[in-house]
């Protein structure tokens, strides 16, 4: 398994979850800032924000677009661009929020 | 959050507010503009000034730091307030409107944080005069939603415009438009 999968899988996330999550993070990513890159040229382990310089209200898109997809809301803690921008840490993260039920959540 | 015009009170009253449990996250640029984009300006009365600014304000967010928008959005959503000087020319994606008349360059990222977060808008007035001291909350203005970003801003600027422009045209004295840069 890759290195950068080992945090997330070990989450207690499916490593096949976890990358298929990933994938729709690429995608939302790529789509939600209108990039001219494709969502499957950009490697796993690479910092979202060293894909495309990223402005603050860039990040905001990118934050609301994958709550959208996802159909979670990040919580504030977890507002932070150092765990954003980290895509198999943002992955198992919404991993984790998608699993939990609204009863449980918050 | 809240939005109030550059008046003289306004930082002795967001310290106050803190003072009695209602912090609120100030949003200021921390770069050097107008007079003090000078050699001198940017290399020590800039820097001083911040560090005034700074200590007065304490509980504040750089608008030019990449995580600006993140800190805003993690304060709105913690159930804080957040500060905007609306009236502050802005660099950035400007939107620009009339302004007492005079086409205005305005903050179209302000929208975009109330379009993204949904958060309620108060405009805020401070006042310090010899005699009183006041801080005053209008009733939050209404955000009209649009199908797209440029709708939304064209939607809602007039109001946010009009909310200043009433509190300055009702106190000019308090104004303080050279520090709108």
């Amino acid at each position: 398994m890759e290195p950068f999968l080992n945090r997330a899988v070990s989450a207690g996330n499916s490593q096949a979850a976890v990358r298929e999550t990933m994938d729709r993070i690429r995608r939302v990513f790529v789509e939600s800032l209108q990039l001219n890159v494709r969502a499957e040229d950009l490697p796993y382990e690479q910092k979202l924000d060293e894909v495309v310089g990223l402005d603050s209200l860039a990040v905001l898109e990118f934050v609301t677009s994958v709550e959208k997809e996802f159909g979670v809301t990040i919580e504030p803690e977890w507002l932070r661009i150092d765990f954003l921008r980290d895509l198999p840490q943002l992955a198992a993260y919404i991993q984790d929020r998608t699993r939990r039920t609204p009863d449980s959540t918050d | 959050m809240v939005l109030t015009a550059h008046l003289y009170a306004s930082r002795i009253a967001k310290r106050y507010l803190a003072g009695i449990g209602y912090p609120m996250l100030t949003v200021r640029s921390r770069r050097p503009t107008g007079d003090l984009e000078s050699r001198l300006g940017r290399g020590i009365l800039h820097e001083r000034y911040n560090q005034f600014l700074h200590e007065v304000i304490q509980d504040e967010v750089d608008l030019n730091a990449p995580d600006c928008a993140l800190r805003i959005m993690q304060r709105l959503r913690s159930g804080g307030m957040v500060n905007l000087h609306f009236d502050a020319l802005a660099r950035s994606r400007p939107v620009v409107w009339p302004f007492f008349g005079v086409p205005t360059r305005f903050s179209s990222g302000t929208f975009d944080i109330v379009r993204f977060t949904g958060c309620a808008v108060v405009p805020m007035l401070c006042l310090g005069r010899s005699t009183d001291f006041r801080i005053a909350f209008s009733p939050m203005l209404n955000i009209v939603s649009a199908p797209d970003r440029d709708g939304f801003v064209a939607a809602n600027l007039p109001s946010f415009v009009q909310a200043l422009e009433k509190q300055i045209e009702a106190n000019p004295e308090e104004w303080t438009p050279w520090s709108r840069s």
